[in-house]
């Protein structure tokens, strides 16, 4: 063969380029694969911690202002509605996380 | 026979006593110094020729840089990259102290809330100083909702603040929570398994499956704590 054949660089380059392809369109996936309990766990967790929070709030504003039980049971509401705040945040997160994949 | 919760006993290994406070360093200490220092050792070797091919120890400290640059990129933005070596050093402790707690016999500083909260309220502090910084009190607006009519905002900006309040709570319950029920079940079982003789091959078993389980969740753990840690940040460079 005497010289570099242009119809072989040009198939290599097509051959090149659907590899690249492929590789692109192959889907991503993410190094970490959840489980549907594992998502439920975490948006568990984010409620009752708010509810905690929300606890722990209100019991020490009872306490600095001698207002026991009604902040308490104020925040207490406020907290559970904060954690269901996070919780959907969470899995909106998650659902936004498996639509790009 | 020893109790499943033995092994979260912080034991002093050195007293040390300053002004009535009780400073000793802890098996719990011990461990934490042993994660710095193989978190350290393997991110020196592996720097150390800077080989355009890299070696195995070069290609596990390169694939642990792209896998948190790219988390970052991915969670917090470009502008988050500012923040790499924190969010990095964070990832590595705790995964390192997840996975060092898998050795049978040694302590896992990740299963105590107080070390779990104390890394959250400090991502919380600096997340918050950050947004700060960058926004001054526009930094405010976080807690006003887009889109909600006014009406509603005596409710809701009250439900944001507290939500945004209670972040390091779920952050650090998060990964306390999995690490200690995850080394409670295996020693439960482990238990059973001595209890019950020559069929304690059954619990023996479950072990195993545990075991590879518990190797998942401490990754994960350590991911998600850092993803979240990406996910606040951004909050506080973007607001919404």
């Amino acid at each position: 063969m005497s010289g570099p054949d242009p119809e072989r660089f040009d198939a290599f380059d097509a051959r090149l380029k659907k590899a690249r392809e492929q590789r692109q369109e192959a889907p991503e996936r993410g190094a970490v694969d959840r489980s549907g309990m594992g998502t439920g766990l975490q948006a568990g967790i984010d409620v009752v911690a708010g509810v905690i929070g929300g606890l722990l709030i209100g019991w020490a504003l009872d306490r600095w202002l001698g207002t026991s039980p009604v902040l308490l049971v104020v925040f207490l509401f406020l907290g559970a509605a904060a954690g269901t705040r996070n919780a959907f945040r969470t899995l909106q997160r998650l659902m936004e996380e498996g639509d790009r994949r | 026979m020893a109790s499943p919760l033995d092994q979260f006993i912080i034991k002093p290994i050195i007293p040390i006593e300053i002004a009535g406070a009780d400073l000793s360093f802890t098996n719990s200490a011990l461990w934490m110094a042993i994660s710095v220092a193989a978190i350290y050792t393997l991110v020196m070797l592996g720097t150390r020729q800077a080989a355009l091919v890299p070696g195995r120890l070069q290609s596990v400290v390169e694939l642990s840089y792209e896998f948190v640059a790219s988390m970052i990129r991915d969670n917090a933005g470009r502008e988050g990259m500012k923040y790499f070596p924190i969010i990095f050093s964070l990832f590595m402790f705790i995964l390192f102290g997840n996975m060092l707690g898998m050795i049978p016999g040694s302590f896992t500083f990740t299963s105590h809330i107080i070390v779990t909260f104390f890394m959250a309220a400090c991502v919380f502090v600096t997340v918050t100083v950050i947004g700060f910084m960058k926004h001054g009190l526009h930094f405010l607006t976080l807690f006003t909702p887009p889109g909600a009519p006014k009406a509603i905002w005596p409710l809701l900006v009250p439900v944001e603040i507290l939500s945004y309040c209670v972040r390091p709570i779920s952050l650090s319950v998060r990964l306390f929570c999995n690490m200690l029920a995850g080394l409670t079940m295996m020693k439960v079982f482990a238990t059973f398994a001595v209890a019950l003789g020559i069929f304690g091959f059954a619990p023996l078993l479950i072990i195993i499956a545990l075991t590879g389980l518990k190797i998942l969740v401490a990754f994960l753990q350590a991911y998600i704590f850092t993803v979240l840690t990406c996910v606040y940040l951004h909050d506080s460079l973007h607001l919404h």
